[in-house]
Formats: C-alpha cells, sequence, structure tokens
C-alpha cells in the first residue's frame, strides 16, 4: 500500500479522481430551468460533460502510473523538503484570517508578519518589528487616506473606542 | 486622416499634457504592482482625479496610468511570481523563472520593449484597418467567439512538457469545473453548496494569487529556499543599465515572436469580449508550438521567447480593444469600459460616427494611447535597476511580505475574510500539485476561458434552436475548430512519429 502511494502521477490522479467524482455527483443535482431544457443545454450540461471528462482522464492517468517503469517517488523528494516552517506559516494564516476582524487590520497584519518573519529565522526583533510595523501603517495610510478605502479597524478596536 | 493624426499630436504633445502622461504612468506602475489593483483599479482611482481637467488632459493620465498599470503588473508577476491580473498570468510563466536565474533586469527589459513593439504594431495595424476590422469584428457571433474559446484552450500544449499532455488537459478540467461554480449564465446558483460565499463564484485574483503567489511562496520555504542567502539575493537584484541592453542574438531571437504575438494579439483585441488575457496565452501558445525543438525545452524555465510573446499580445491586444470602442461604441474589456465611461463623462459618444464627425478626438485618444506607450519605455527602463532591488530584500522578509501582499490582494477586493480562508484552501492544495508536479498554469488557463466559453456556448445554441450545426455550418466557426483539432493532435502525432522512429 506505501508503494501506491509513492508515485506523484498516481496520487494526483487519484486526488483528481476523487474530486472529479465529487463534482459529478454534485453536478447531477443541479436545478434544471425548464426553458434550458428545451434548447438541451441547462445549466448542469457543462459541469457533466467536464465531470466526465476528468473522470475519464484521471483514470487514464491512473492506468498509465502503473506501466511507468520509473515513477516519480514522493517519499524520495519529500526527505529534503522543509516541511515545518510550511505547516507552521499556515497555520499563522489560518489564525491571521481568522483574528482579522477582531484585531482589525494594522494589529492583525503587523502580528502576522512579526511572527512569520521571527518564524523564518529573524533573530534581530528591533528590525523585524521596524519592517512589519512600518510596512502595514504605510500600506494603511496609502489605502485609507490617498484611496478613500475602508479598513476594518476589528472589534478589539471598537470595544476600546466604546 | 493626416490631419486626425496631426490635431491629436497637437493635443497631445503640451506641456501639461506631456507632465499628465509621465504622473499617469508613474502612478499606474506603482498601483499596478500592488497585487489586486490591476488597471481596472487604478483608472478607476485615477476618475475622480480628471474631473477636473479638460478631456484631452483626462483622457492622457488615463491611458498613461492604463499602460503603467499593466506594466506594473509584469513586474510583480516577473519579481515575486504574483500576476495581479489575468493578462500578466503568461508572463509570469518565464518571467520569472528569468529572474530567478539572475536575469531579473534582463527580464523586466524584454517586458518593457515588448509591450512597447505590441503597443507600436497594435497601433500602426489600428491607423490603417480600423473601417475594415470593426466590420469584421461585427461578423463574429457566439458561435465564433465558442469556438475562440476552445481554441484558446488549446494554449494548454504549451505548457505540456513531456509526459505531460495529460497531466495539462487534465488541469485544464480542473480549471473550467472551478468557473462553472457560482452563478451559471442563465442566472442560476449552482455548485454553491449553500454557501453565500460561493454564490458569485471563486474570484479570478484569489485562484491566481493562491496557485501563484501563495504557493509559490510556500514552495520556496518547503524547498529550504527562503533562508537568507545575501549573495544570492545580491547577484539575483544585481541590475545595472548594461544587462538591460539585449544582445544581437536575443533581439534575432525574440524579434519574430514579437511581429507574429502583435498581429495575432491585435486581432484578438479587436473582438469584444477576447481580451488582453486570451491574447496572451494564444501568443505563449502559438510561439511555443513554432519554437525549435532547442528553443521549446527553454519555455517554463526563463525562455525570452515565453516572455516576449504574451506582453507583446498582452498589449498590442490591448490596442486593439479600441476598435470595438471608438469605432462600434462596444467596451470588448473591463478597461475600456471604464474608458467610455470616462469618454461619456467629458460628452464624447464613441460609435461608428465618431470617425467622420469628430476626427480630432477619435485621434487624441489613439495618440494619447500611444503617448502613454512611449513614455512608459522612457520612464520605467531607468527605474529597472531599482525596482529590482526588491529580490535583495532578505528571503526571510520577503516571503512573509509576499503571502501578506497576495492576502490583502484579494482582501481589498472584496473586503471580505471568508475569501481568504478559500484562498488559503486552494494554496494548499496549488502546493500539494506542485509537489506532485502537475501544472497549475493550464489550470488557470481554463478558469478564465471557463465562463467565456459557457456563456458562448449557450447563446450560439440559442440561436440555433439547441443545434450544434453552427460548429460545422459557419465557416469560421468551422475554421477556427479545425485549426484547434489540428493545433491539439500535432504533438500527439509528433509523440508517435518520434517514438516509432526510436524503436526502428
Amino acid at each position: 500500500m506505501t508503494n501506491f502511494f509513492d508515485n506523484k502521477d498516481r496520487v494526483g490522479a487519484f486526488l483528481i479522481l476523487a474530486f472529479s467524482l465529487f463534482y459529478l455527483r454534485s453536478s447531477l443535482s443541479i436545478p434544471v430551468d425548464s426553458f434550458d431544457a428545451e434548447i438541451g443545454f441547462t445549466s448542469k450540461t457543462l459541469p457533466i460533460f467536464l465531470g466526465s471528462c476528468a473522470l475519464v482522464i484521471s483514470l487514464l492517468l491512473l492506468f498509465i502510473s502503473f506501466f511507468q517503469s520509473e515513477g516519480q517517488s514522493i517519499s524520495k523528494g519529500a526527505r529534503d523538503y522543509d516541511w515545518k516552517p510550511v505547516l507552521a506559516l499556515i497555520l499563522l494564516m489560518a489564525a491571521y484570517v481568522m483574528l482579522f476582524s477582531y484585531l482589525g487590520f494594522v494589529l492583525a497584519s503587523a502580528l502576522f508578519l512579526q511572527s512569520a518573519f521571527v518564524l523564518l529565522g529573524e533573530r534581530r526583533l528591533l528590525v523585524s518589528i521596524s519592517v512589519s510595523l512600518g510596512l502595514v501603517l504605510f500600506l494603511w495610510l496609502l489605502l485609507t487616506h490617498v484611496f478613500g478605502l475602508y479598513l476594518d479597524g476589528g472589534t478589539l478596536y471598537r470595544v476600546f473606542v466604546s | 486622416m493626416i490631419d486626425g493624426i496631426l490635431i491629436g499630436l497637437q493635443t497631445a504633445f503640451t506641456p501639461i499634457n506631456l507632465l499628465m502622461v509621465l504622473a499617469g504612468c508613474f502612478a499606474g506602475t506603482f498601483i499596478g504592482m500592488l497585487p489586486g489593483l490591476g488597471p481596472v483599479s487604478a483608472i478607476a482611482l485615477m476618475i475622480p482625479v480628471t474631473y477636473g481637467l479638460d478631456p484631452a488632459s483626462g483622457l492622457i493620465l488615463i491611458s498613461g496610468v492604463y499602460y503603467g498599470a499593466v506594466f506594473g503588473g509584469s513586474t510583480s508577476a516577473i519579481l515575486i511570481n504574483a500576476p495581479g491580473v489575468s493578462g500578466a498570468v503568461a508572463t509570469a510563466f518565464d518571467g520569472y523563472p528569468m529572474a530567478q536565474s539572475g536575469n531579473a533586469g534582463k527580464a523586466l527589459a524584454i517586458a518593457a520593449y515588448s509591450s512597447f513593439a505590441g503597443g507600436t504594431i497594435g497601433a500602426i495595424l489600428l491607423l490603417l484597418c480600423v473601417p475594415f476590422l470593426a466590420s469584421v469584428s461585427l461578423s463574429f457571433q457566439s458561435s465564433e467567439y465558442f469556438a475562440l474559446m476552445v481554441f484558446g484552450c488549446t494554449a494548454v500544449a504549451a505548457f505540456s512538457g513531456k509526459g505531460q499532455v495529460l497531466k495539462a488537459v487534465l488541469m485544464t478540467l480542473v480549471g473550467l469545473m472551478l468557473a462553472t461554480v457560482g452563478e451559471d449564465p442563465s442566472g442560476a446558483q449552482r455548485l454553491t453548496f449553500g454557501n453565500p460565499e460561493l454564490s458569485d463564484g471563486i474570484s479570478f485574483l484569489l485562484l491566481s494569487m493562491a496557485t501563484f503567489a501563495l504557493a509559490e511562496a510556500l514552495s520556496m520555504i518547503l524547498k529550504g529556499r527562503s533562508k537568507s542567502n545575501d549573495s544570492e539575493s545580491k547577484e539575483m537584484a544585481n541590475v545595472n543599465f548594461k544587462s538591460l541592453k539585449l544582445s544581437r542574438d536575443e533581439i534575432k531571437e525574440i524579434a519574430m515572436p514579437v511581429g507574429r504575438s502583435s498581429v495575432l494579439g491585435f486581432l484578438v483585441g479587436v473582438l469584444p469580449g477576447a481580451g488582453a488575457t486570451i491574447a496572451s496565452f494564444l501568443g505563449y501558445g502559438m510561439e511555443r508550438n513554432l519554437a525549435s525543438q532547442e528553443q521549446k525545452k527553454r519555455f517554463g524555465k526563463g525562455s525570452p521567447i515565453g516572455l516576449a510573446a504574451p506582453e507583446t499580445a498582452n498589449n498590442a491586444a490591448s490596442t486593439g480593444s479600441f476598435v470595438p470602442l471608438l469605432t462600434l461604441g462596444i467596451p470588448g474589456s473591463a478597461t475600456t469600459a471604464i474608458m467610455l465611461g470616462a469618454l461619456l463623462s467629458y460628452g464624447v459618444q464613441p460609435g461608428p460616427r465618431l470617425f467622420i464627425d469628430n476626427p480630432a478626438v477619435f485621434w487624441s485618444v489613439i495618440v494619447s494611447m500611444y503617448l502613454g506607450n512611449i513614455v512608459l519605455l522612457i520612464l520605467n527602463l531607468p527605474l529597472i535597476p531599482y525596482i529590482a532591488k526588491i529580490l535583495q530584500v532578505p528571503r526571510q522578509f520577503l516571503t512573509p511580505i509576499i503571502l501578506f501582499l497576495s492576502l490583502m490582494g484579494v482582501y481589498l477586493v472584496s473586503f471580505n475574510t471568508a475569501e481568504l480562508s478559500i484562498m488559503l484552501v486552494i494554496g494548499v492544495v496549488a502546493l500539494a500539485f506542485r509537489i506532485l508536479d502537475y501544472p497549475l498554469a493550464p489550470m488557470l488557463l481554463g478558469f478564465i476561458l471557463g465562463g467565456m466559453l459557457e456563456d458562448n456556448l449557450r447563446r450560439a445554441l440559442l440561436i440555433w434552436d439547441g443545434s450544434y450545426d453552427f460548429l460545422w455550418q459557419r465557416p469560421i466557426t468551422a475554421t477556427i475548430m479545425i485549426v484547434t483539432v489540428i493545433v491539439l493532435l500535432t504533438p500527439i502525432v509528433n509523440t508517435t512519429v518520434n517514438r516509432v522512429a526510436a524503436t526502428r
């Protein structure tokens, strides 16, 4: 079983096959307008066609992957990958997105940047804080005062102000 | 016609208007470099500024902003792989690898020269064949547009390296599938799963930022390239004026592709709705198909042709899109729609009579657009060494800043954090496919063309009472479809022939 998933083409085809099946199943339940049905082209015609094509091609790719003489091994390449900072950064972005409405643009963005700088190995705190805060404040001034865009101050800011 | 051009030149070359075009190009370049703020947003932001100006100055300022923003978009695509506008996606395919290999200055210079060449050839074609092209563009119906979109999808062949054809086709299908999410052409909701955030579909910017900028930044960290390597960064950003000069061989290499892509881009631009994006993809695809085996290997790895072709086609198409706007009053793209609004606010009504009734305005617009093109080259070439310094920023700073700007770019369009969550999910999936060596560019191509493809197919079927006869009964449609089949079959036939030859 380990070997089955140790092939880039096969895993990719497998993922798209799963997606195509889900997409096709969802497409079949798209409601149809009676007027569209008369011209033979409804809201689900193209999705069903695309889903079916993707299904066939991903199956074909999956089939071909079994006959590849030298499968592209995932484990071989993954050995050199630096997974930890990537996973940490993904979690950091998720936290940034979740906290954005609460902390507001300036605070959330400055915290995100500062944490990301530290995460990627920046140890000069004064430099990193200056860059994160400087960039965020510059953008905030540019967007709100020059371009006249509204940027959310966040729930926290509103609590303190009121 | 000569009188009209002279009046246009006279108007454009007054000191105040030259100042306007300079300011416009500078502001446009800066705005265009920010992910999420493309030419459309840049022009929209400038419209209030132009209210106090006379029509000619206002239009000249807008044209400067427009060309500046287009160049700015290409700059972020080349330097940080963040094409904020769809027209710059194809630019990133070879521009970014070129910048990464230490030729950032040359990549930006090729983009600038190609854009200029595309704009110039486009302007010449505009001068020569405005009335004729207007009537041709009118003869294009939904069936032809549908065929054109299908043909656009064949650009997928350009991304299919050795053994990648099936993967590229599959990814195009995934892009087309993603394009069906949200409101369909008849206005019905589909595949939204009751989620209001998906009712308008997935935004192009979100998908582009997630698959290119976000996935690229994460991939850099994954491969251990996020740690600051000062000498490497300095080398990449080490751009001087000498490095902007193209060698005779390089000029020779890109000359023909630039010429061909200009004509192709202009013709695609003339068709309302087709626009710069499809022109850039077609330009890229055409040049890859025409390239020698040796040149083909360099595509996607920093090929000058791969960079010059989409940049040229993109700019020529922008010029071409003025044909339907000025001669028929039809805005062929979002940018020309805003330009139409600006023209109307000045009391200028574009349409078939404009060319005859008001030649001065007609030619002023064309001359001012071209002036924007020239000024951009003069203004931005000296700035390239400074712009390229972005790459000198240590990686532990640059990578998070790219992530932040990408997220902000998407947020600034919708002001909705739910879109950021979707973007993050797509970014992670895109990273997985990057690791698995599945090309992401075809997915974006499919996504861009998907909506237009379905819309035109549906309309064609309505016109033809549900019959698919239009595919062979309309000569232009049939011709485009035949060319599509030939382009798709060529790599398969070539591979088979090579295999047979190899076994003998």
